[in-house]
């Protein structure tokens, strides 16, 4: 017998409702927490800042600091302070950029994702819910 | 050093906010690390029996692994067959004449789709890659690829291997996916229960189910390199899974995307309808080699090889945005987004 193969059509959109279905209880508290990631391979780790207000992530902070102990920011790619190889800088700001939007992610869906790991996923992301969970250890009562 | 505190890892069930407090079932027994091997990050999750040991061994087993296997390692037993003078026999390990040969064997059964002796081409596309400024000369292409046919390693089946016409071995193809049998086969010994064997980003072993007997959750990133968006997530006991996508490493020259999946009939990044390729298995090497080798094929041909080998499942992401799965992961495979069509009456392999 020949086996089915099923065919689903993907828009742009359907990400929006990714990140459901989480189980979850902690109450957490009110305030400002940090919590940081392991380094990867190269050294650098991630810093997540939340803040808590009426049990909601208000405000969501992640960056990531290389071995150096500088800041991966608008500068994170360029050599001697100089844009020397354009298309590996605009690859470094895309994860500058990815990283504000994990943030702002889990601003908008106050969760992180129900799965267990994502296949495909960067060294950062890892790294954002690693700090992240670090943070709301910190925050849970 | 990278070992992670224990006490911030016994979370199985992520948190949510506004929502009432209710006790969870949260395994607190389950035990974590994370460390750097194989060019990448490890990540590991093991529960029951006695997990903190086999995290131990399991570290210490992936560490040997990466000095046996690793071509980047000038004492691995791969470099010394890579620099080895030309039909110079060299005995290796019983653990790399066992990758060595599933190799052969999946090289074989793609008829080359993957191949392991592609080390000189994925060299000359890394200096590309680093260097950015100009693209590998066609003509150097074409010389390495004469090098380049899983035909040119011999073994005598007695544990010694040896090159031909200047082969040089690349395991980044099925080395994690073996890495992660092995830890698989390691943790039984321990008791293991409930774990996760997250090799890099993209090779994975479930061990049984979650503590809470639910299957583990695993999300497949869209093919969108700067999305961190899931377009679904496996339901996995028991398995091993792979993917290959042509997002994960590649660079941009003259309006034109390279990435890092390269096709030895050309010698170039593999210019497939596929954008990923996400292989179920229950073994880890098999998952990887073909989710290599699916995507290089192309959707028609790989789904042509799932009917013809079997022993595996796969979701598969087109270039022209969709998603297909096979027929074994019908209860396993949650698609998740605005679903605009499902149907399976005009693909190749349909009823």
């Amino acid at each position: 017998m020949r086996k089915r193969l099923f065919s689903l059509v993907l828009i742009s959109t359907f990400f929006s409702s990714l990140l459901t279905g989480c189980k979850g209880s902690t109450v957490y508290k009110d305030g400002t927490y940090s919590g940081a990631s392991n380094p990867d391979d190269r050294g650098a780790y991630g810093e997540a800042t939340i803040v808590i207000a009426e049990n909601k992530i208000s405000d969501c902070e992640f960056v990531t600091w290389q071995a150096d102990g500088s800041l991966k920011d608008a500068e994170y790619g360029k050599v001697g302070g100089e844009i020397s190889n354009p298309d590996f800088y605009e690859k470094a700001q895309l994860a500058v950029n990815a990283m504000a939007k994990y943030a702002e992610q889990l601003e908008e869906t106050q969760k992180l994702s129900d799965v267990d790991a994502i296949t495909g996923a960067t060294i950062s992301y890892n790294q954002f819910v690693e700090a992240v969970e670090s943070a709301l250890e910190q925050a849970g009562e | 050093m990278f070992r992670k505190d224990a006490q911030l890892q016994n979370k199985l069930i992520r948190p949510e906010f506004g929502q009432p407090s209710v006790p969870t079932a949260d395994s607190a027994e389950e035990t974590s690390r994370m460390f750097p091997s194989m060019g990448t990050i490890m990540n590991l999750r093991a529960s029951g029996g006695r997990a903190q040991e086999a995290l131990d061994a399991a570290e210490k087993l992936i560490g040997t692994l990466n000095n046996r296997l690793s071509r980047m390692h000038p004492e691995s037993e791969i470099s010394r067959l890579n620099f080895s003078a030309a039909g110079e026999w060299i005995e290796v390990s019983d653990q790399t004449d066992a990758v060595l040969r599933q190799a052969l064997f999946y090289a074989r059964s793609t008829h080359g789709v993957y191949d392991p002796t592609i080390g000189r081409l994925v060299d000359l596309w890394d200096i590309a890659n680093r260097q950015r400024k100009k693209l590998p000369d066609p003509f150097e292409i074409q010389r390495v690829l004469l090098s380049c046919d899983y035909r040119n390693l011999e073994t005598d089946f007695a544990g010694n291997y040896r090159t031909h016409l200047g082969a040089s071995l690349d395991l980044g193809g099925i080395a994690k996916g073996f890495a992660a049998d092995q830890t698989a086969a390691l943790w039984r010994q321990y008791d293991v229960e409930s774990g996760l064997i997250f090799l890099g980003s993209s090779s994975l072993a479930a061990i049984g189910a979650k503590p809470d007997g639910s299957p583990w959750r695993i999300g497949i990133k869209s093919a969108d390199a700067e999305k961190m968006t899931c377009l679904g997530v496996l339901m996995l006991t028991d398995q091993f899974l792979s993917t290959s996508g042509d997002y994960e490493q590649f660079f941009v020259k003259n309006d034109h995307r390279y990435h890092h999946i390269l096709d030895k009939k050309t010698g170039y990044p593999a210019a497939s309808d596929l954008r990923s390729v996400t292989v179920v298995a229950d073994n880890g090497a098999l998952c990887e080699a073909y989710s290599t080798a699916l995507l290089i094929m192309g959707l028609d041909k790989a789904l042509e090889f799932y009917e013809k080998e079997g022993g595996f499942e796969a979701v598969f992401v087109t270039s022209d945005d969709r998603v297909m799965y096979t027929e074994g992961l019908e209860t396993k495979f949650e698609f998740r987004g605005v679903l605009l069509g499902y149907h399976c009456s005009a693909c190749a392999g349909c009823e």
